[in-house]
Formats: C-alpha cells, sequence, structure tokens
C-alpha cells in the first residue's frame, strides 16, 4: 500500500516535471519567435533552471532560464561541487557527428606507425592555424589522420585544394603544402569531392578551421595544443576499441 | 571554496568556448552625412580581422568601390606571411552612390574575415546592416 503510494507520489512528481518543461519550452518558443527550433528542454536537477537547447543554422546553442521564463542565462553552468563545466559537456555531446558517417572515401589519409589513434580535420591550406595544427599532428606516432579538405577561407584554396585532389599521391601534395609550404602542381581539373565537402562540414557547422573530430564523435575547433590533442586522442581511441 | 569555483569558472573560459564569429567581430553601421555612412566593428579580445578581406555591397547586388579603409597593423605571420590586421576596432568610410544615396534607408551587406589567436580562421562572415540616412541632403 505504502509501495503503490510511493510509486504515485514519483510519477506524479516526474510528470509536473514533463508539464513544467512542457511549459518553458511553450515560453520560451513564444520569445525566440516561431521558426525558431527548439530541440530539447530538460529540467537540471538542483538547480531550479530549465535547459534548453535550439538548434540554429550553425549548430545547437545551449540557453538556461527558469520556469516562467522570466530571466535567460546566456553562458556556461560550472558544477561548484566537481568544478566540471557542464555546459561545455553538453555542447560536445550536441556537436558530436557519428564516426563511421563520415565520408573517409573522400578523405587525404595519412597513416603513421599502427594507425590506432584516428582523427579527422576540416582543414584549409590559407588557414595559418591549420598548418600549425598538422605540423603538431605530424609528430605523433600510431595515428591515421584524415583531412577533408574544406576550402573556405581564401578564394585561391580552391584551386589548391583541387590540385592537392588531383595528384597522384594525394597525402604527400597535401603535406607537402602544409608542412613544408609546397604549392602543389597537378592541373586541378579532375573530378573531386570538394563541393560535397563543403556541403557537408557547413551541415555540421564547421564555421571556422581547422575543426575536427574522433573516434568518439566528439568535435573540437582549432589548434589545441599538442598535449591536449595527444590526451583527447588517447582517451577516445581507447573508448571507441572495444 | 569560492576561490575554487572562481578559478574553474574563469579556467573553462580561458581553455573553453570560442566565440561565435558575429559576436567575436560586432558589427555596427550609421550614417555620417546624406551620402556617406561608417561601418564599425568591436573585435572581441583575442581575435582579429584581415585588413584586405572586406567587402561592401547594396541589396541590389552592386558593389560599394569607395571604402576607405584604415591602415591596419602589419603583422608577420610565421605561417601566413604578411598580411594587415585590426584588433579592437576598425571604423570604415563608405561613400554611397547617388542611387543609393536618395533611398533613405539603405541595406548593405559587408564581408569580413578574421581569426582568434592561436586557434581558428573563420570562414567569410557575411553581415547586414541597416542604415538610416539623414533625408533631404540627398542631393
Amino acid at each position: 500500500m505504502s509501495r503503490a503510494l510511493a510509486v504515485t507520489a514519483g510519477l506524479a512528481l516526474a510528470s509536473a516535471a514533463a508539464a513544467d518543461e512542457a511549459a518553458v519550452r511553450r515560453m520560451f518558443q513564444a520569445k525566440l519567435g516561431a521558426e525558431a527550433r527548439i530541440e530539447s528542454v530538460l529540467r537540471l536537477p538542483r538547480s531550479g533552471l530549465f535547459e534548453i537547447v535550439v538548434r540554429g543554422a550553425d549548430g545547437p546553442r545551449v540557453f538556461y532560464a527558469d520556469e516562467r521564463a522570466s530571466v535567460i542565462v546566456v553562458g556556461q553552468i560550472i558544477d561548484s561541487a566537481t568544478g566540471r563545466n557542464l555546459t561545455e559537456e553538453r555542447l560536445q555531446r550536441l556537436n558530436a557527428v557519428k564516426w563511421d558517417s563520415l565520408p573517409f572515401e573522400s578523405a587525404v589519409t595519412t597513416t603513421r606507425g599502427s594507425g590506432r589513434r584516428k582523427i579527422a580535420v576540416f582543414s584549409d591550406p590559407n588557414c595559418p592555424y591549420c598548418k600549425r595544427f598538422e605540423k603538431d599532428l605530424a609528430t605523433l606516432d600510431d595515428i591515421t589522420v584524415h583531412i577533408f579538405l574544406y576550402p573556405v577561407i581564401k578564394p585561391e584554396s580552391v584551386a589548391q585544394t583541387k590540385s592537392v585532389w588531383c595528384s597522384r599521391d594525394r597525402a604527400k601534395a597535401w603535406n607537402d603544402l602544409m608542412l613544408r609550404d609546397i604549392e602543389p602542381t597537378a592541373p586541378p581539373d579532375c573530378e573531386t569531392p570538394i563541393e560535397k565537402l563543403v556541403a557537408l562540414g557547413r551541415r555540421l557547422g564547421a564555421n571556422s578551421t581547422p575543426t575536427w573530430f574522433l573516434e568518439s564523435g566528439a568535435r573540437y575547433q582549432g589548434a589545441v595544443p599538442l598535449e591536449e590533442v595527444r590526451r583527447l586522442l588517447d582517451a577516445a581511441s581507447s573508448k571507441g576499441r572495444k | 571554496m569560492a576561490l575554487a569555483l572562481l578559478a574553474a569558472a574563469s579556467a573553462a573560459i580561458a581553455q573553453g568556448e570560442l566565440l561565435e564569429p558575429e559576436k567575436a567581430f560586432r558589427i555596427s553601421a550609421r550614417a555620417l552625412d546624406g551620402k556617406s555612412i561608417e561601418v564599425e566593428f568591436r573585435i572581441a579580445d583575442g581575435y582579429y580581422l584581415y585588413r584586405d578581406r572586406f567587402s561592401f555591397a547594396t541589396e541590389s547586388g552592386g558593389t560599394l568601390a569607395e571604402v576607405e579603409i584604415p591602415r591596419g597593423t602589419v603583422r608577420q605571420d610565421p605561417f601566413f606571411g604578411k598580411s594587415e590586421t585590426f584588433r579592437r576596432l576598425v571604423r570604415i568610410r563608405v561613400s554611397l552612390s547617388r542611387n543609393d544615396a536618395v533611398k533613405g534607408t539603405l541595406n548593405i551587406k559587408v564581408t569580413s574575415q578574421g581569426c582568434a589567436d592561436a586557434k581558428v580562421c573563420y570562414a567569410p562572415l557575411e553581415q547586414w546592416v541597416k542604415v538610416k540616412l539623414p533625408g533631404g541632403k540627398s542631393r
């Protein structure tokens, strides 16, 4: 009897929370306008806040609001007990891709050693930080580097990346360009996947380069310091394996 | 406790999220007189814009040729070679054609491109600004 009561009470609580989430969603939608795509509304435990995920053209955004949506927080939430940045972790998951869904047949791939650790990079030859990042990656062993040619930074990047794709040895042509500043020489007139890659990158919200993904599906931006990259690669590849 | 929390929060910001380009490069515009406007970019700390990557166009697709971009800081980039860049603030004066100047209100498409220090370069960013021109001065 008392058990049945407890279950009922639990259900009542759960449906109250769901009702609150629906209410927050309605209020938030009204504030954002009808065309905004609200992906989810979740009550955060302990904080009295709701998390609202909005999916825009350039990827997901996370907001927080009280139960009346009378204040909206645009910022990051830190768990004060553990110091973890909950917002960043959430965005990381929201931005994740399915690794196996990436079109590796359209990548320029370099493998060193066992190739155990895997990374996929959207890269432009006229992005200085892409060059720095790839120079760092070139020092790592046991790695597979998939480059998705992503000529979005300068107009001349298009011809350069096409020439790389049309080279007999694509990996050599690309690495010569990025690591040694040797321009590719093949005429850029073969069939290439580059337009498709640019469309894919835009769909994934890669509005800057380098944007990169690990086997876990997690997405990162920028020339992150080598030590950090090494740590992330090891963590993602041990998780991805199993 | 409070200190640890502050440290965690600032560490999160330090390594954390890159700004969306619209936030890194905040644009605004105003009319200077009946036939010229000023476009202003407020550039977040740690971000910069390239001088040779600006372009301006009207709604009808016409380019605005008379653009006065101040000199930037010449930067010798180990990877990118020599380039002229702006930090913090740049104001660009754009002269309007007679046709555009009589319109009263003008929508202008501004394309810019920049990078975040030691992190990423952004794809060219297109932003629209709306400027009200003072009436009556259009001749």
